[in-house]
């Protein structure tokens, strides 16, 4: 579980944060939206720890302010919105450095590490690729091989800023999917921020909507994605609609020729 | 399509084993190479100059040195030149390029910048500035002024650039870092332009240092760079792993725990001393510490946890090489070395280039 309290970042001399609070239960997920420049990444980084921000940051019951850079990166980790494709690293190199913060300044990776980045690898459909360089995967693999690095720091907590984006359709199911079935058999609890608000309406169990750097919104995906709300922020008609299985469709309308 | 991947995998035992074996017998294969370039080279170099010894009773020489072998058969006027000259030589130019090497491969790591090199943080124009000081203010002639102040010059140097770039308005990022390099080498260059145009009379003496040598080198440069060539090799060869997290950006490290300005500044200042200490004693010595390290990356394809090392061990063949080279090409007379290294490097890049389909 994660508790933030009055989160509040400043960058630039501005705060794109102001106040913020959420909290989310273990094993559940929980999405940002909000239109561009709401300060959702900004959020996600604070939350990692790995900008300045006021207020208090809880996971599992323990302020990450305590203890050191490693230990907060064994609690709680990140898939960046655009993951450096490093050269020259294998499939299973790349995985297992997700294990850096359970290793000394200058160690390296025990027996059991390897076994662990091994299990990543099949958990993630990836043992064929092990010994393929990460630069030569497609973008969905890669994707998952970042998620994999992630899972391999055995963090509680797992953010994900933006993890379908330059993603094919099949391809952002499919790494959402996989995130989605992680939470459920290890209890991970997941913040995301989505621009596809269908999809992360498909995946996550709460929403916050976070315009201004405010959280204007929350609840289920039902009660956040709300037409008149989704207007008012994204300055944008929308329509709601619900699919075939009763999921949520979000399609945005066209705003009439000369009204621009 | 998942579930048929997750059968193979399954299929497998989710385990690559055998294919990670191999690519540590391909590691281990290189470094076997590295160790015998070194070798080859070192002893090529003490075969080689004006006054002809075997290549069988130097290799039964330096045998001697391992207990229970022969004695050598060696004149005093052979011993003496082995010694005296040509060991202290292959010595010296072995840990020069080692220094070189080893700097660029982690200043490459460590900043992300195909193009950094050992000179990037205004090191080689701080011990610029320092050995023309010593030069010009007549201590030329003590055998450890110039060295010493050009060690103290490059110190200077990358503590100015890294004081520069390390104020918070500054975002102590890696390219402020390396930008405050390029101004505070500039500056330094300027300062020392202007004390050559003041003291034309020492400009020869400058030039030569400039150009680099190792000709004039004794135990005396070897044992002022030992100390510090080693410690710094000992803590880049342990931060192998270090800098390949550091490669993924400062964000996505820092993820991982790593304290990046910390971890970076280690990395950068061990680099620094290294080539500083190399710059003391031999002086400029250029292309070594940009071409070694691709060269290697290129020749294995390996990540950096693998190169680093590599780096080191061909980065010592390399000059001492070139200083072969150096010292044949228009005997009895000497070529700057640092023309060597750009003549043979160049090309040897274009073919490695040429041959991997490009620097990926």
């Amino acid at each position: 579980m994660i508790v933030a309290t009055g989160l509040v970042v400043s960058r630039g001399g501005a705060d794109v944060v102001r106040g913020v609070s959420i909290d989310v239960a273990g094993g559940a997920w929980l999405t940002i939206v909000g239109p561009n420049g709401a300060g959702k990444s900004s959020m996600l980084l604070a939350l990692a720890g790995l900008i300045p921000a006021a207020g208090s940051i809880v996971v599992g019951g323990v302020s990450i302010a305590e203890g050191s850079t490693r230990t907060r990166a064994r609690r709680v980790a990140l898939v960046a919105q655009q993951p450096v494709v490093p050269e020259a690293l294998t499939v299973a190199e790349y995985v297992s450095l997700g294990r850096t913060p359970h290793l000394s300044f200058f160690g390296t990776e025990t027996a059991r590490d390897h076994e662990l980045a091994d299990e990543v690898l099949a958990r993630i459909d990836l043992t064929w690729a092990a010994e393929r360089r990460v630069d030569t995967l497609s973008g969905g693999e890669f994707r998952r091989a970042v998620v994999g690095r992630a899972l391999a720091q055995e963090a509680e907590v797992l953010l994900l800023d933006e993890p379908t984006t330059g993603l094919d359709l099949g391809h952002q199911v499919d790494v959402l999917e996989l995130v989605d079935e992680l939470r459920r058999e290890r209890g991970i609890t997941v913040v995301s921020a989505m621009h596809d608000l269908t999809l992360a309406a498909r995946f996550s169990d709460r929403f916050a909507l976070l315009a201004h750097g405010e959280i204007v919104a929350e609840g289920t995906p039902a009660e956040v994605l709300d037409p008149h709300v989704l207007a008012r922020h994204y300055g944008i008609a929308v329509h709601v609609v619900h699919g075939p299985g009763g999921e949520l469709i979000v399609v945005p309308a066209r705003t009439p020729v000369g009204r621009r | 399509m998942r579930d048929a991947a997750r059968v193979r995998g399954a299929a497998t035992g989710g385990r690559a084993r055998p294919l990670a074996a191999a690519r540590a017998r391909r590691a281990a294969l290189w470094t076997s190479a590295g160790v015998g370039s070194v070798v080859v080279a070192g002893v090529a170099g003490l075969v080689v100059g004006p006054v002809a010894v075997p290549t069988a009773e130097v290799v039964r020489w330096l045998l001697s040195w391992v207990p229970f072998t022969a004695a050598p058969t060696l004149s005093e006027q052979d011993l003496a030149i082995l010694t005296q000259l040509r060991l202290p030589r292959v010595v010296l130019g072995g840990l020069v390029g080692a220094a070189l090497a080893v700097s660029g491969a982690a200043y490459q790591a460590a900043f992300r910048n195909p193009l950094a090199d050992p000179y990037l943080l205004g090191s080689a124009a701080g011990a610029g500035l320092g050995a023309t000081l010593a030069i010009t203010l007549g201590l030329g002639g003590a055998s450890l002024a110039v060295p010493v102040a050009a060690f103290a010059g490059a110190l200077v140097g990358v503590g100015l650039a890294y004081a520069m770039a390390s104020t918070r308005a500054a975002g102590r990022t890696s390219t402020s870092l390396v930008l405050a390099g390029v101004a505070i080498a500039s500056f330094l260059t300027a300062a020392q332009t202007y004390l050559q145009q003041q003291n034309t009379d020492s400009l020869r003496e400058v030039y030569s240092w400039m150009l680099g040598r190792l000709g004039t080198g004794g135990w005396h440069e070897v044992l002022l760079a030992l100390p510090y060539v080693t410690a710094s090799a000992a803590v880049l060869l342990a931060s192998r792993r270090l800098l390949v997290v550091l490669s993924l950006g400062d964000v996505e490290a820092a993820s991982l725990g790593v304290r990046v300005g910390r971890d970076r500044a280690i990395v950068v200042i061990a680099a620094s001393l290294a080539t500083a200490a190399a710059v003391a004693v031999a002086g400029l010595i250029g292309f070594v510490g940009l071409i070694v390290p691709h060269a290697v990356r290129m020749a294995t394809g390996a990540s950096h946890r693998v190169t680093v090392g590599l780096s080191l061990l061909f980065g010592a063949s390399f000059l001492i090489a070139c200083d072969i080279v150096a010292r044949t090409l228009v005997a009895p007379g000497e070529l700057p070395i640092g023309v060597i290294t750009a003549f043979i490097g160049a090309p040897f890049f274009a073919l490695i280039l040429r041959r991997s389909g490009g620097a990926r």
